[in-house]
């Protein structure tokens, strides 16, 4: 099967999906924006891609329209199986532009992959996990998916490519960046943390997620946050983890003040050890958790948070 | 100026959406109500009009209950499009995003199509821009701040690592972040005056030849429950429940 394969950059996020293209079996090729791709395409290649298309005229401006056209050049002029896309906010963009325009469907949030006699098996889950869903696609060539992040293994090719890189441009209209605001991060990760600290609803205040922020940081982790947490403006953007954010896999998750929504919950799955405190009994993440504390945030997080102090401080 | 909003009328239900294991679709009987993502998208529009300009909105669902509409309606939006049609059960993002953007089409000339970045049931976040797609429209996603300014528009863009500051022109598709504005409750006079507000019910044979998808090639083959998790201990705080994290954060090596 031969694979198309949207990246942002050579990110976390690609080389996952270029381990989902090499389980299909075939040639891989990948399209993104130029910059980040050239930048990223040593690593794109040891991972496995063969053929890097670089789209040009793509630095200062939302991409994912300008990256959808060219891929469809490429679609009309090569034999592609399938397409694949992460579901980053760039990514979901050129994967709606490119499905618009080629009038062909596409399956979502994908976390398992297979190829079949005439198409592709999607695993999804619906219901924060609890329910998992297969969903054939077949049909006219190609299939388009998107996939979860964490739903695949990075891996680096057996092989390691040398790509070819391909310049491209596109002609179509598309807003213009005019400024970035990076968020700054202190600490590692959230996808790589072994230990992640969110904070919902319940954190109650700015402070209170300073708090959430103070307790990953003495326990060498990063902060989260659900979509309730930035909604009211105690967390940046970057801190998001679920359906639209990032997707985690520590070895210890602990959920304070959230309930768990199935939005929230999706970007989860790959937590090995989920601790919740929650004022509701009945809030859906305590059906998640090792350990469940039914109790107000407000109140036990200063208390956890001295007695962490006082250990690290005495481990005696 | 006139916006287009869409609307989606989703199971006004407490709980998880649920697949029905007979049709193997999102089982959407029930009282529908407005998705909250898009009572964002109606807030939005409603902010970004002024004196003279219309909010419509576009949505397709089962007509049988209007409920959700009538809420967005309250809110101020002025008329809607709703394409009902039982050809359409089951539809997917796609087939959703060719008869909105012929219900768009209806509404022309229009400046800005707004909607949420994804349902509260279906998730799959790729109809906006599928539909901008259909419309030959760019699109400013993932937006949270929103400005006109001179026949364009100007919003901030939430990306993986921070955010952006981004400009298009119109006309285009924006998607709004649901924390980007608080919708407004509707007054009681309001409401009461949106039960006269247009609703214009629009099967597929109305809208003029809008050519659907060949049929969707997408097919669920297999629903399965997978408890990931099995629940663990439940205990009440007490003053104590500190102590009970730290426990299981030595055990785990945490601490």
């Amino acid at each position: 099967m031969r694979t198309l394969v949207y990246v942002d950059a050579a990110d976390r996020a690609a080389l996952e999906l270029l381990s989902a293209a090499r389980s299909l079996g075939g040639p891989v090729a990948v399209v993104g924006p130029a910059e980040s791709v050239r930048a990223g395409a040593d690593r794109l290649g040891r991972h496995g891609a063969s053929t890097i298309y670089a789209v040009e005229g793509t630095a200062r401006v939302v991409p994912g329209r300008l990256v959808a056209e060219a891929a469809a050049t490429v679609l009309a002029a090569a034999d592609v199986d399938a397409v694949l896309f992460p579901t980053s906010c760039d990514g979901r963009d050129a994967a709606g532009y490119l499905s618009g325009s080629l009038g062909r469907t596409i399956v979502a949030n994908g976390i398992g992959l297979e190829a079949t006699a005439g198409g592709l098996l999607v695993t999804t889950s619906i219901d924060g996990g609890r329910v998992v869903v297969r969903t054939a696609l077949a049909g006219p060539r190609p299939w388009l998916v998107s996939l979860r992040p964490a739903a695949f293994e990075r891996a680096e090719a057996l092989v390691p490519c040398t790509p070819e890189i391909v310049s491209l441009t596109a002609g179509c209209q598309t807003a213009a960046v005019t400024a970035r605001h990076e968020e700054p991060r202190h600490g590692p990760a959230l996808e790589e943390a072994a230990v992640v600290v969110a904070g919902g609803r319940g954190v109650g205040s700015a402070g209170g997620f300073r708090q959430v922020e103070e307790l990953a940081r003495l326990l060498s982790g990063a902060p989260a946050a659900s979509r309730a947490a930035i909604d009211a403006g105690w967390a940046p953007y970057a801190l998001q983890v679920g359906q639209t954010g990032k997707s985690v896999a520590p070895v210890v998750y602990l959920a304070l003040g959230l309930s768990g929504a199935a939005q929230h919950v999706v970007g989860i799955r790959g937590a090995r050890h989920v601790l919740a405190v929650n004022k509701d009994r009945t809030a859906p993440i305590f059906e998640l958790a090792d350990l469940g504390v039914v109790g107000d945030v407000t109140d036990l997080l200063p208390r956890l948070l001295a007695a962490v102090r006082a250990r690290l401080a005495d481990p005696a | 100026m006139r916006v287009v909003v869409c609307a989606k009328q989703v199971p006004d239900a407490e709980g998880p959406p649920r697949l029905d294991p007979a049709t193997r679709r999102l089982d959407r009987s029930g009282r529908l109500a407005l998705d909250p993502a898009d009572a964002v998208g109606v807030e939005t529009a409603l902010r970004l009009a002024t004196e003279g300009d219309e909010v419509v909105l576009a949505s397709m669902s089962s007509a049988r209950d209007v409920a959700g509409l009538r809420s967005a309606l309250a809110m101020g939006a002025h008329r809607a499009v709703l394409v009902s049609d039982d050809a359409l059960a089951g539809a997917d993002s796609l087939v959703t995003a060719t008869v909105l953007a012929a219900a768009a089409r209806r509404a022309a000339p229009y400046d800005l199509i707004v909607t949420g970045t994804e349902s509260s049931d279906g998730y799959t976040g790729v109809l906006p821009t599928q539909l901008a797609a259909l419309l030959d429209l760019p699109a400013v996603t993932f937006a949270r701040r929103v400005e006109l300014a001179g026949g364009r528009l100007r919003a901030e863009r939430q990306t993986e690592h921070g955010t952006e500051d981004v400009e298009c022109d119109l006309p285009c598709v924006l998607t709004v972040t649901s924390g980007a504005v608080a919708p407004r409750y509707a007054s009681y006079k309001a409401i009461v005056g949106a039960r006269t507000k247009p609703i214009d019910v629009l099967g597929l044979g109305d809208l003029g030849g809008v050519a659907l998808p060949q049929a969707t090639h997408q097919e669920v083959v297999d629903i399965a429950t997978a408890p990931l998790r099995v629940a663990g201990e439940v205990v009440d705080d007490d003053g104590i429940g500190h102590e009970r994290i730290m426990e299981l954060l030595a055990r785990l090596k945490v601490l």
